[in-house]
């Protein structure tokens, strides 16, 4: 719902209380699964891990991590059972998939971010559910064609 | 008929991810062009939410400054330590309540508050240029539902 404050506050100022209404619901959906345990942001890896055909690498630039970060997270992710690491006797490499408890808590991350999506087609109307995903995809257009270096964004939440 | 645009397809998460750093990006260029590069994370927002354009700016409740902000109120009082600290902002006991604490922003806090304006309006004019004013609408109204959303999630 619109406040009459938000009519005051600088989309910055939106964008940041937007923060985060994604990881909150899925933090609640997460719990009530038993799932409390489950690092931050990696519900994100856990999607991703479902799809064989994307790299590491690849899985990486999407998240925006590090490869130590990214190292340090499935290795979390192993120890508290949502992970399986297999490693290929022949050419060393290294595998991984999701365990139940990993299936479980990927399918607690997608229901929490389809609740945040319901609850905004059911608050917003057709016309400003397009202004918002024109918007946002147009401030991801413009952060791109800015100069320098683009920030890390780290973890996503 | 027109082509699908792209950002049809792709997930509402993965925009807000994209787009959420742009304002950031901007404003940490332009304080570093302004030999401000040590201003700490969300201290922009207290920065630009006491810039009042003026070469010699009143006081405000630092109360208020914390509470705009809505971070919990000991990350608040740590970020206008620091603020105080790196000579951006000036904090001072009210005169009228001794008990309360009010804070302005320097010479150095008002360099950094022309450069993050500066970043902001340049983000936005260009914004306003690429949408309709109901898209740009529609930004905003999603904007304020994401946020009533995360206050109150089982709603």
């Amino acid at each position: 719902m619109t406040t009459a404050a938000d009519a005051y506050r600088t989309i910055p100022e939106l964008m940041r209380l937007a923060r985060g209404s994604y990881k909150r619901a899925v933090d609640v959906q997460l719990a009530a699964d038993g799932l409390e345990d489950l690092p931050t942001g990696s519900g994100f890896l856990l999607g991703y891990l479902i799809d064989d055909e994307e790299s590491a690498a690849g899985k990486m630039e999407r998240l925006g991590i590090k490869q130590a970060e990214f190292r340090k997270l499935v290795d979390t992710l192993v120890l508290r059972g949502y992970v399986a690491r297999a490693t290929d006797p022949a050419s060393g490499a290294v595998s991984l998939s999701l365990t139940g408890r990993g299936h479980a808590a990927s399918d607690a991350t997608a229901a929490g971010v389809t609740f945040v999506d319901e609850e905004l087609e059911r608050r917003l109307s057709p016309a400003e559910m397009a202004g918002l995903r024109r918007g946002l995809a147009e401030l991801g257009e413009i952060k791109r064609s800015l100069p320098g270096p683009v920030l890390r964004r780290g973890l996503p939440t | 008929m027109a082509d699908r645009p792209w950002y049809e397809d792709v997930p509402l998460p993965q925009l807000m991810r994209e787009a959420r750093d742009v304002y950031r990006h901007a404003v940490a260029s332009a304080l570093a062009a302004a030999g401000c590069d040590d201003v700490p994370r969300n201290g922009a927002f207290v920065l630009a939410d006491l810039d009042q354009g003026a070469s010699d700016p009143a006081f405000s409740s630092q109360a208020d400054v914390v509470t705009s902000l809505g971070l919990s109120k000991q990350a608040a009082s740590q970020l206008i330590d620091t603020l105080v600290l790196r000579e951006y902002l000036e904090r001072r006991n009210d005169p009228v309540d001794r008990r309360r604490m009010e804070v302005r922003l320097t010479g150095r806090g008002q360099r950094a508050a022309i450069a993050i304006r500066t970043a902001v309006d340049a983000v936005e004019a260009r914004l306003r240029q690429l949408l309709t004013a109901d898209e740009l609408h529609g930004l905003r109204a999603g904007l304020a539902a994401y946020r009533s959303i995360r206050e109150r999630p089982a709603d």
